[in-house]
């Protein structure tokens, strides 16, 4: 068996903590994964992905950086991964998704933080992540307050690049963002020491355009009923998305989306017909939380699309790639990640949109709106979210939640409750 | 499995002859020295025939290890 130890300790991680969290990975994995029945057969390049999920892409960064190219770790889908692909870097994503981060994280932020910035400051701090260790720049962005601060913390330990994002959607703010990624397209280019063209952009926005055209195609088999994959199958091919080479994760998704087609023609599901289906929404899932997808899909429901960071948000819209000066791209980027509707905007009507629409498209029978605890933003936005899916006639249920397993009973009895007064409609 | 190699190819070798498997983190009690390794979920009813696969393939293997009722959806132990 590849004994990952002496790179881990060569990344300077604390090996006898970081082996409390590999123990806790097979059964989790197990109860939550392994437990589910006629899984697509292309689900096993995300299974082995997570066997060795803090060895196999790390020594792939690490051998990438013995050629004397970068890695840059980030944190939200508003970065642009093609000004870093362009000059031959590589990204990864950073967000912790593990309550066994938290802890951690509470000793340098107060404990009413969101937990996903308590488990990034947990990882990074408590050295147990080898996608932290591995980065050699951090590259935040402004959508919330908590991550705002949390970049102070974790600038003054690591050098830690700040995009400014827009707080509104007006034509300037736009403008905006289109500086803001060309000062970035600057650090990334100091940092590898490529000069970035207008060819390599081009590639580069390929690259990235072809990933999410082939997450798009895992999605859209989605909408099929029965629904050839599960919500915790396709949650987990998103998460690494965020981690993966973007050719790689481009072809393993289009494999995987190959298969979930023949399934859809051969009339093949992992839920019965019929059965229930959740569109989750709210905040993103970092991996390895599967927590509210697997209390769905073990109640009752299928979950058949996210609306959030970590699903429609991270593969929707192109980036249109007719641009021929440098400028022209930037803006095409801006305009394309300026469309993701995320809460930190106001007014954010753009959001309730994509609800409404989503739920239709994917034919959903009903809503869960799920914040982590101490995400004001997205808890605010609850009421009128409620509001416009009454309005449409389909059923919402709100949920507040963090990492950790204590309140799994409880959120099963609500999941369930919901899933049951579906069948009632 | 000892290498990523092996349990790609053993778990191809599985496909071909129609033998259920999965890829899976190997569990704790088959590494005692928690290093983030891959196996291969198998049913034991299979068990000699995928070991012969395995020789046959000339995949090395770090042993098979039962795993009695490990597999809980209900637990919500989550990581």
């Amino acid at each position: 068996m590849t004994d990952y130890h002496p790179m881990w300790k060569e990344l300077g991680m604390d090996l006898e903590t970081h082996d409390l969290l590999c123990d806790a990975l097979p059964a989790a994995f197990g109860d939550t994964y392994l437990s589910q029945e006629n899984r697509p057969e292309n689900m096993a390049f995300y299974d082995y992905v997570v066997s060795g999920i803090h060895g196999i892409r790390p020594a792939e960064l690490i051998e990438m950086q013995k050629e004397g190219r970068k890695v840059f770790g980030t944190f939200c889908v508003y970065v642009p991964d093609e000004i870093v692909v362009a000059c031959d870097g590589a990204v990864t994503g950073l967000c912790g998704g593990s309550q066994f981060w938290v802890p951690d994280g509470e000793k340098y932020v107060p404990a009413d933080t969101c937990p996903l910035i308590k488990a990034s400051l947990g990882a990074h701090f408590g050295k147990t992540c080898p996608y932290f260790m591995v980065s050699d720049l951090y590259v935040g962005e402004t959508t919330c307050d908590g991550k705002k601060k949390a970049y102070e913390i974790l600038g003054a330990d690591k050098e830690t690049y700040i995009m400014d994002m827009p707080q509104m959607k007006r034509e300037q703010d736009v403008v905006k963002w289109k500086d803001e990624i060309a000062a970035f397209a600057q650090k990334v280019e100091e940092t590898t020491g490529v000069a970035l063209t207008v060819e390599r952009l081009a590639n580069a926005i390929d690259v990235i355009n072809a990933k999410r055209a082939a997450i798009a195609r895992v999605y859209d088999a989605r909408k099929a009923d029965p629904v050839p994959i599960s919500g915790k199958d396709t949650l987990l091919m998103t998460q690494i998305s965020f981690f993966d080479d973007p050719v790689r994760c481009a072809e393993m998704a289009n494999k995987l989306a190959d298969e979930l087609e023949q399934r859809i023609a051969d009339g093949v599901g992992v839920f019965p017909k019929g059965t229930k289906r959740i569109m989750i929404t709210g905040t993103p899932m970092a991996i390895p939380n599967w927590k509210l997808h697997h209390i769905v899909e073990t109640s009752g429901g299928a979950v058949v699309c996210e609306d959030m960071c970590t699903g429609t948000r991270y593969f929707e819209n192109q980036v249109d790639n007719s641009g021929t000066t440098l400028e022209d791209q930037f803006m095409a980027l801006s305009k394309r990640y300026m469309m993701n509707n995320c809460a930190c905007f106001t007014p954010n009507p753009g959001r309730i949109e994509d609800i409404i629409r989503h739920a239709k498209e994917y034919n959903v029978d009903g809503v869960i709106d799920c914040n982590l605890k101490f995400c004001t933003i997205y808890n605010i936005e609850k009421p009128s979210v409620a509001k416009a899916l009454a309005d449409e006639g389909i059923p919402c249920l709100s949920l507040e939640t963090d990492y950790a397993d204590n309140d799994a009973q409880q959120l099963r009895t609500r999941v369930g409750a919901f899933i049951e007064m579906l069948g009632l409609k | 499995m000892s290498t990523h190699t092996d349990v790609w190819v053993l778990y191809d070798t599985c496909k071909a002859a129609g033998i259920s498997a999965r890829i899976a983190p190997t569990p704790r009690i088959a590494d005692a020295h928690a290093s983030c390794g891959t196996s291969l979920l198998i049913d034991c009813t299979h068990r000699d025939e995928i070991l012969s696969l395995a020789n046959a393939a000339g995949v090395a293997t770090n042993g098979v290890i039962e795993v009695e009722n490990s597999i809980d959806p209900k637990r919500d132990r989550y990581c």
